[in-house]
C-alpha cells in the first residue's frame, strides 16, 4: 500500500491581521489531492443460468373474490377476517426508477434491449450489385436487384427490396451521388430520410486525387463528416445508413450468471483442436471398431496403428 | 501498436460513498498518541473532480480528488495518520444453501432488509460482484475479525426459498433457493468455493468455509487501492525560516521591541530586548531576547515607515 507524506505549515492556517483574530487559526479547511487507483483482474467468462418459472400458486383472489382454494384465504374466511388481498388489492408500492443496468420487478425482458439509432460510416461501393443487363443503362433507378420478404428483429415483417431510389439513370463513371438500397421496406420512405429498415448506400462519383467530398444531410446521412477519395474503383465513396438494432432476442438473451471456478481468469471459450488425422485408407466403413474400445490414449493409437491407421504426425509434439 | 499485454492499473472513479476515512494522531513520534482512530465519512471529506474533457456536464476525473480536511480537527501540532478505504458493509449471513436447479452452485444468502439503508441499493441483482467478504469470529472475546482469511463474491441474485424434494431420498424435503427479483433474500456465490479434487465433496471434508447462518461478515468493495497519508502539522518550515533570514525586520530602540515581519509585512514575531545589570555594581550580565506573548501592533510595517 502507497503511504504519502505531506508536511503542512500550521502559520498558512493562522491569522497575521491587526485586529482580534491575530494568531488565531481562521482557516475553516486544508486541501489535499490524492490520486486514487485500482488493479483490476479480470474474472473471465460467466456460465449463463436459466430461469426456472416458479410453480404456479394459487391466486388469493379471481374475478375481486376471495379464492377459497387458496389454503392462506380459506383460513382467513373460515375465521371471519377479510383483507384488501383477498378482493384483488394490490399494493401501492412504487418500483423504483428504470435502469436499463438493473433487473427490476414489472420489467420484461424486451425493456432491457435498446435500439434504434443511426448507424453510419464508410465503405466501398456496391453498384455491382445493381448492374442491370441493358447495354444503355448500367445503372437503372428503380431496377430490383433483389427482392425478399423476412421478418425482422423485432417480428416485423418487412417486403423487402434491393433497388436504386435515385437518381434517373445514373451514369457511370460519372455517376451523381447514388441512392440505393439493400432489403428495404418497399414503401415511399425507402431511399429518404426516414428509411428505417434493411440498409442504404449513397456513392460520390469518383473525384479527383486529394479532391474533398461534402456529405450532406439530403440523403438522411447525419453524419457530416468528410472524406477523400482517389480514383479508384475500390475505394472507399460510399456512405452506409442503418438503424442499429443493438442486444436484443435474436443476438443474445439475458439470464441470471454464475461463475464456475473452473474458468476463472479465462476470457473465451477453451477451442479443442484436433492433431491427429486417422487416415482410414480403404478401410470399409463396417469394420470391426470394436479395435478402438482398447484405445485410451495417443500413444496406444501409435503403437496399436499395425498399418491400419496412417496418423498424421506433423502437429503432434 | 498493441504488444499482447494491457495494463492492470486504472485511476480509480469511485463516489466519494464509497469510502471511508479514518485519522489518528499523535503529538510526535515518541508517543502513541490517541487510543482510537476517529471515523469520517467518504463525502465528508472527499471532493471529486470535473474531467474538462468533458465540456457539457460533469464527469468524473478518474484518480483524482481533492481531501477537505476540517482545520479545526486538524490544526493541532503533530502527526495525522490518515487511511482512506473502501467503505465496510456490516451484514449477518441469514442461511447458507444451493441453488435448486444447481444443487452443485453453493452460496451464502443475506436479507436485504437487515442491511443498513444506505447500501440496500448495492444488492441489486450481480451489484455485489468483485466485493471481498470477512469473517467475524462472534465467539471471541477479542480481535473477532479472523485474520488472513477471506472470500470474494463471483455472482450475486436475488432468490426465495422454496422446498424442493432432493433426488436422493424419498419424499425429503429440503430449502433450496429459487431466482425471484421480487424477494428481499440476496444469493452471493463466493470464490474459492470448489473443494479440492484431492478431498472431493463428499461428507463436505473439503469443502472451502463459505460461512455459518449467523454469522456476521464484513462486505467491502474492491474498487480502489487503500492509502495512508501521514500529515505533520508543523510550526516552522522553510517559510517561516526565511521571514527571519529575508523578511522586514525593526527594532525599537525606545522600548527594545524587536519585530519580524513575514513576506506581506504583517507581524510574525515579536521580542522584547533588554540587558540584565548587577544591581550593585551596574556590570551587564545579560542582553536578552524575549518572545513576547502579546503583540504590540504599534510596531505594524506601515506603522513605521510612515513615521
Amino acid at each position: 500500500m502507497e503511504i504519502l507524506k505531506r508536511k503542512i505549515l500550521r502559520e498558512t492556517l493562522i491569522s497575521r491581521e491587526n485586529d482580534v483574530s491575530y494568531g488565531t487559526i481562521t482557516a475553516a479547511t486544508i486541501y489535499l489531492k490524492v490520486f486514487l487507483t485500482q488493479d483490476i483482474d479480470d474474472m473471465g467468462m460467466y456460465t449463463d443460468m436459466e430461469y426456472v418459472n416458479r410453480p404456479w400458486e394459487t391466486p388469493a383472489s379471481i374475478g375481486n373474490k376471495p379464492n377459497l382454494a387458496n389454503n392462506l384465504v380459506n383460513e382467513l374466511v373460515n375465521k371471519g377476517l377479510n383483507f384488501p388481498f383477498m378482493s384483488g388489492a394490490t399494493t401501492t408500492e412504487v418500483p423504483p426508477p428504470f435502469n436499463k443496468d438493473l433487473r427490476t420487478v414489472n420489467r420484461v425482458v424486451s425493456d432491457f434491449y435498446t435500439y434504434g439509432m443511426q448507424v453510419t460510416g464508410f465503405t466501398n461501393n456496391k453498384l455491382n450489385e445493381y448492374v442491370t443487363t441493358l447495354r444503355n443503362q448500367k445503372y437503372r433507378k428503380g431496377y430490383i436487384a433483389k427482392s425478399e420478404v423476412y421478418t425482422n428483429f423485432l417480428g416485423v415483417n418487412i417486403n423487402g427490396i434491393s433497388t436504386i431510389t435515385s437518381p434517373n439513370n445514373p451514369v457511370f463513371p460519372k455517376l451523381f451521388p447514388v441512392v440505393y438500397t439493400k432489403l428495404g421496406n418497399n414503401d415511399n420512405k425507402l431511399g429518404t430520410v426516414y428509411q428505417t429498415t434493411g440498409i442504404k448506400y449513397v456513392t460520390y462519383p469518383s473525384p479527383s486525387v486529394n479532391e474533398t467530398i461534402n456529405i450532406d444531410t439530403a440523403y438522411g446521412i447525419t453524419d457530416l463528416r468528410n472524406f477523400i477519395s482517389p480514383t479508384n474503383p475500390d475505394s472507399v465513396d460510399t456512405v452506409i445508413s442503418y438503424i442499429g438494432e443493438g442486444f436484443n432476442p435474436t443476438n443474445t438473451t439475458l439470464s441470471a450468471i454464475t461463475k464456475e471456478e473452473l474458468y476463472f481468469g479465462i476470457v473465451s471459450e477453451p477451442e479443442v483442436t484436433s492433431d491427429v488425422f486417422i487416415d482410414r485408407g480403404s478401410s470399409s466403413v463396417m469394420d470391426k471398431h470394436l479395435r478402438l474400445s482398447e484405445i485410451v490414449g495417443v500413444q496406444h493409437l501409435v503403437r496399436y496403428g499395425n498399418k491400419f491407421y496412417n496418423i498424421n504426425e506433423n502437429n503432434l509434439e | 501498436m498493441a504488444s499482447g499485454t494491457y495494463g492492470t492499473v486504472r485511476p480509480a472513479d469511485i463516489q466519494p460513498s464509497d469510502a471511508e476515512i479514518f485519522v489518528h494522531y499523535t503529538t510526535s513520534r515518541s508517543s502513541a498518541g490517541e487510543a482510537a482512530l476517529t471515523k469520517y465519512k467518504g463525502e465528508d471529506l472527499l471532493v471529486k473532480i470535473a474531467n474538462p474533457n468533458n465540456t457539457t456536464g460533469f464527469e468524473i476525473f478518474g484518480g483524482l480528488y481533492t481531501l477537505k480536511l476540517p482545520a479545526a480537527n486538524f490544526s493541532k501540532k503533530g502527526i495525522y495518520t490518515i487511511v482512506i478505504k473502501p467503505i465496510e458493509i456490516r451484514a449477518k449471513i441469514a442461511d447458507c444453501g444451493v441453488l435448486s436447479t444447481l444443487p452443485d452452485v453453493k452460496g451464502i444468502i443475506f436479507d436485504v432488509n437487515t442491511i443498513d439503508v444506505k447500501f440496500r441499493e448495492k444488492f441489486i441483482n450481480n451489484g455485489l460482484i468483485g466485493y471481498r467478504v470477512e469473517y467475524l469470529d462472534t465467539n471471541a472475546t477479542s480481535d473477532t475479525k479472523i485474520s488472513n482469511f477471506f472470500r470474494i463474491i463471483t455472482s450475486n441474485n436475488k432468490v426465495e426459498g422454496t422446498n424442493t424434494q432432493m433426488t436422493t431420498s424419498n419424499g425429503q424435503l429440503a430449502i433450496r433457493y429459487l431466482f425471484n427479483d421480487a424477494s428481499a433474500n440476496v444469493f452471493c456465490t463466493l470464490s474459492p468455493s470448489s473443494a479440492p479434487t484431492s478431498r472431493p465433496n463428499t461428507g463436505n471434508n473439503g469443502f472451502p468455509y463459505l460461512g455459518t447462518m449467523g454469522q456476521n461478515v464484513i462486505i467491502t468493495n474492491t474498487f480502489f487501492n487503500p492509502i495512508m497519508i501521514e500529515i505533520e502539522m508543523v510550526d516552522h518550515d522553510i517559510e517561516t525560516l526565511a521571514y527571519g533570514l529575508f523578511a522586514n525586520q525593526s527594532k525599537s530602540l525606545e522600548d527594545g521591541v524587536y519585530t519580524i515581519y513575514n513576506f506581506s509585512d504583517q507581524i510574525y514575531k515579536q521580542y522584547n530586548l533588554y540587558e540584565i545589570k548587577d544591581k550593585f555594581t551596574g556590570k551587564p550580565l545579560f542582553e536578552v531576547r524575549q518572545l513576547r506573548t502579546s503583540i504590540d501592533v504599534s510596531k505594524e510595517f506601515n506603522n513605521i515607515k510612515n513615521v
